[in-house]
């Protein structure tokens, strides 16, 4: 963490953060002190919860291992005995971590919507998430039960019409649910509709493209394109072989290659990730990210499990920006896509 | 019995390698029918080009009379199936190709032209029929290569041979285009 960051005065050090250094002293910086007075309460709201409910955990636990006799929960006693005390340490935690993310979702809510308004038209909306339907018919979304989004956001960024959340899917095991996939679905809306699908997906290998060909493909054939660099991470599927070239030119799969290099430093500090360093490197790493053309949008999913959008922290001040900054390089990474990708252009150009 | 199984085992591989031979001859037939759709928007929009350029580009006729005789010669030449019919076409379509390049590039020289909406608007369009052009050049050369490596290897030849199947050609950059552009000589000759 850079210690200048702690003064609650921003010094512009990216040149993509060219600008915000006056819009912040004079749309931002009047609601710190506001954000610092609750976080104060939230962390105290959190120390008392912590410390009342470990109390009770640890009553409870001694109940139960030193007072219930031995053999009280049948055959399986230790077995329940154990399971129990998880149970116990479990619900001790309920309370801290609902105060801890009581405050995350405040600072979000305080400081998200004007650094938004800093890059033009975007609004966001917390408690919203991108809407499935409208991501299904993009073929591209990995088989799931359960759906969640949050951190909706929609607008005008650089010219270009987009909508994004992050998004989590799940399937049920017997008795539990597992992750699927957890990362951003970001929506462009690009200058020409397409005429069919075109789809990115992650290369299966011979065996996984033998069944996918087996169970059908939602009318798409596979499309053989001349980068091996390229067809290492990605295996290309459309229902029109001219409109995939057209798309998919030697230089856009090249820029797709660099886009998953940015996109795998997603979540690193701005101020230690060297963008040069992670995209020379970027056709030595597999491409992580999943792209589909259909209809007038091009769709990306970007698998990320850290932080996305979190502007401040339970156990930092409100006036210490690095939080902040590292929200600003990711809107500002959404930017990089755009450029990277050449969307504000006819695409495959 | 086990001497019938392996029989109609080596009976239904060579089906299936037979089928796929004349699936990937199909395929190419296809890639050729793609090619031939953007080619026919190319021959639609060299006339309209060509006629809006004549009122100012009265020293190049010559250029824009080989255009159209070539122009001429690639659409009678469209919609050939065999090899021999695809070789010829693609000469011609990559001689109009390097006819049109130059045609532009003179162009620039009629500074009138350049600026003028509906000639901007045709080279607009000229420029995205080349683009899908491009794209459907790449199918084909894609499903030549499958095509072709397919009958060119034992036994898939003895198949190829038996349905009447042959290699087809790639579809080419011309030697005029390959070689590499003396921007001294462009300027001298314009000049």
């Amino acid at each position: 963490m850079n210690p200048a960051d702690n003064t609650g005065v921003f010094t512009e050090q990216a040149d993509y953060e060219k600008g915000f250094g006056a819009y912040f002293a004079q749309k931002i910086a009047p609601l710190l002190g506001t954000l610092e007075a609750d976080r104060l309460k939230f962390k105290q709201d959190f120390i008392v919860s912590a410390i009342f409910s470990g109390a009770a955990a640890a009553l409870a636990l001694a109940a139960l291992w030193l007072i219930v006799p031995p053999g009280s929960m049948g055959s399986k006693d230790a077995e329940g005995r154990i399971k129990l005390s998880f149970f116990i340490l479990f619900a001790a935690t309920v309370l801290p971590t609902y105060f801890y993310h009581r405050y995350g979702e405040e600072a979000k809510g305080t400081l998200l919507p004007p650094m938004m308004s800093f890059f033009g038209g975007i609004s966001f909306h917390p408690h919203m998430g991108i809407n499935e339907l409208t991501l299904r018919p993009f073929q591209i979304m990995p088989m799931h039960e359960i759906y969640h989004s949050e951190d909706y956001t929609n607008g005008t960024l650089d010219n270009l019409s987009l909508e994004l959340g992050l998004i989590k899917l799940e399937n049920r095991s017997k008795n539990s649910t597992y992750t699927v996939f957890r990362g951003i679905a970001v929506k462009f809306e690009v200058k020409k509709p397409f005429e069919g699908m075109t789809v990115l997906r992650h290369n299966q290998g011979m065996f996984g493209h033998a069944l996918s060909s087996l169970f059908g493909n939602h009318g798409m054939e596979r499309v053989q394109l001349e980068d091996p660099r390229f067809n290492a991470s990605f295996e290309v599927s459309s229902t029109n072989q001219v409109e995939a070239r057209y798309l998919l030119t030697t230089a856009f799969m090249e820029r797709m290659m660099l886009l998953g290099a940015l996109m795998h430093h997603w979540g690193d500090d701005p101020s230690t990730f060297n963008e040069q360093m992670a995209l020379a490197a970027a056709f030595s790493n597999p491409c992580n990210v999943l792209a589909s053309f259909y209809g007038r949008s091009l769709l990306l999913l970007i698998p990320y499990a850290g932080k996305f959008f979190e502007p401040g922290s339970l156990f930092t001040s409100a006036t210490h920006l690095n939080e902040m900054r590292c929200v600003l390089y990711q809107i500002h990474l959404f930017r990089r896509i755009i450029e990277v990708l050449k969307l504000d252009q006819n695409i495959g150009m | 019995m086990t001497p019938l199984w392996i029989l109609l085992g080596i009976a239904a591989v060579a089906y299936f390698w037979y089928a796929s031979i004349v699936t990937r001859r199909n395929k190419v037939q296809e890639a050729l029918s793609d090619i031939d759709v953007q080619l026919t928007k190319r021959h639609d929009l060299i006339p309209n080009i060509l006629k809006i350029a004549e009122r100012f580009m009265e020293h190049e006729k010559s250029l824009m009379t080989d255009i159209t005789a070539l122009r001429n010669q690639a659409q009678a030449a469209g919609g050939a199936k065999d090899a021999s019919g695809v070789d010829a076409q693609l000469k011609l379509e990559s001689q109009l190709q390097m006819r049109m390049g130059q045609f532009f590039a003179l162009a620039e020289n009629y500074p009138q032209l350049k600026s003028d909406g509906p000639m901007m608007q045709a080279q607009a369009s000229y420029n995205e029929v080349e683009e899908h052009i491009a794209a459907a050049r790449r199918f084909y050369n894609a499903a030549v290569e499958q095509l072709n490596n397919a009958i060119q290897v034992f036994p898939g030849s003895a198949f190829a041979g038996m349905a009447g199947i042959s290699a087809y050609p790639f579809y080419q950059a011309d030697e005029g285009s390959k070689a590499p552009v003396d921007a001294d000589a462009y300027l001298r000759k314009t000049a």
